[in-house]
């Protein structure tokens, strides 16, 4: 069975402020093709508080992500963890 | 042994009424409750405004430990008379039970309380005397979890008459068709919605005077401890978990993302956030195996504040702060575990999104549930 991408909104109370929500939308409306490569779920605060919302993906984190732009990041991480997932 | 009490009524006005002309007053303190009802002459909004009028004069005058006689005669002067018979006047029932266990009881004019114990009447010994005309029953006895308390009005008890029977449903036919009224399972509210619709029954449909039920249900004061927020230094979050568990039999909540991380760590149980949203405005719960409820923290204490403020609250949300405020309007005691460490993140949201501080939250909610008849502790860490 293929592996898939970890994908963790952080759900603490700046995050959910600055936008958690929209990605956790954005990444429910990925394209179907993308969207199965993932596996989507909330964690407690990643305690980057200051620079949310934050995402934690295969244990890497990111910040200050923005939904728009998400497709196009997971795409490439995809792309480059490929092999590593 | 400290009791707590679940108090359901249930009214039925007389057929082609738009009001009930009982009125029933339930006044919660943190040393007890007090239940009182009230049968005013007539049917209608004249004997509405009766009985009304008789409990909450009672209401106010007991709060403020007038004696009865006082009570009596204050009601007895406030009641307006009623031009057609030349009386002013409506029955009392007061039942006063302290977190103890003791229960004192006043009846004037209302069929008798009655008490279940293991699923049977057990009698109430009554000693009367007359008070400004009126014959007053008074009774003292102590009431244990598991008991169950009913007061109804003539209503209940005349149920029938000119309808099944002839005299009435009466308190043996009352108790002949009551299910067990001591089972766990059977709560205050299924049992005042019974004994309703059994007088309902009796008379057919048409029911030929106001009908009032309470039920009293008795049973052991349950708790509830609230931890929010990390302990200003890391050093204490043993001794703030260490705390949390002690109460064994009390109900555990956790509000703040970090501060399940450290009652995860401490316990060494894993902490999942709910992978959904059951109201978008509040963040997400989460599962902590031995944790009643894990919410956020700042956005959920406001939100169940809110909640709560309001005058009678109605819950229905499945979110993280409707489920707080549910937990917390059915506890008895509520003990608030504190830590104070500030997060930097959250000082600019607060103000800009208008949230209260969290030790502001648990200060306005500690109001709230004391308004309520509860007994909130708060400890900082």
């Amino acid at each position: 069975m293929e592996k898939k991408l970890v994908v963790e909104v952080c759900a603490g109370t700046t995050c959910h402020l600055m936008g958690a929500s929209d990605l956790l939308l954005a990444l429910k409306r990925l394209e179907p093709g993308l969207r199965e490569r993932v596996r989507i779920s909330f964690c407690a605060c990643l305690g980057e508080c200051s620079h949310g919302p934050n995402l934690r993906v295969s244990g890497n984190l990111y910040h200050r992500v923005d939904p728009e732009l998400l497709p196009l990041l997971l795409t490439r991480l995809l792309d480059e963890l490929g092999d590593e997932l | 042994m400290l009791i707590s009490a679940d108090i359901a009524c249930r009214q039925l006005p007389k057929e082609g009424e738009e009001l009930c002309g009982d009125a029933v007053e339930i006044v919660r303190d943190r040393q007890g409750v007090t239940v009182i009802l009230s049968d005013g002459l007539g049917s209608g909004v004249k004997a509405s405004i009766l009985a009304t009028l008789t409990v909450k004069v009672a209401a106010g005058l007991l709060r403020r430990r007038v004696d009865l006689h006082t009570v009596l005669e204050s009601v007895a002067d406030t009641l307006p008379v009623c031009q057609t018979r030349g009386l002013a006047y409506s029955t009392l029932s007061i039942l006063r039970l302290e977190e103890t266990g003791q229960a004192s009881l006043v009846e004037i004019g209302n069929p008798g309380l009655l008490l279940f114990r293991g699923g049977r009447p057990v009698p109430v010994e009554r000693r009367t005397s007359c008070i400004m005309g009126k014959e007053v029953a008074e009774a003292k006895f102590a009431v244990e979890p598991g008991d169950c308390l009913l007061l109804v009005s003539d209503g209940v008890i005349h149920a029938g008459v000119e309808a099944l029977f002839d005299l009435g449903l009466g308190p043996e036919g009352l108790i002949e068709h009551l299910p067990d009224p001591c089972q766990p399972a059977r709560t205050a509210i299924e049992l005042a919605r019974i004994i309703i619709e059994l007088a309902e029954a009796c008379s057919c449909g048409a029911p030929r005077d106001d009908a009032t039920a309470v039920a009293v249900k008795i049973r052991a004061p349950s708790r509830v401890t609230v931890c929010t927020g990390p302990p200003v230094r890391p050093a204490d979050d043993r001794r703030l978990i260490q705390r949390l568990l002690a109460d064994v039999a009390s109900q555990k909540v956790v509000c703040g993302g970090t501060t399940g991380q450290i009652v995860a760590r401490e316990t060494g149980h894993e902490l999942t956030v709910e992978p959904e949203y059951a109201d978008p405005a509040i963040p997400p719960t989460a599962e902590i195996e031995g944790v009643a409820l894990a919410t956020e923290g700042i956005l959920t204490l406001n939100r169940c504040l809110t909640i709560l403020s309001r005058p009678e609250p109605e819950i229905t949300g499945a979110d993280g702060a409707s489920r707080l405020a549910r937990i917390l309007l059915e506890a008895d005691e509520v003990t608030f575990l504190v830590g104070l460490a500030q997060n930097p993140a959250h000082r600019d949201l607060e103000t800009l999104a208008h949230l209260l501080p969290r030790d502001k939250s648990v200060d306005r909610l500690q109001s709230i549930l004391e308004e309520m008849g509860k007994r909130v502790m708060v400890e900082f860490f």
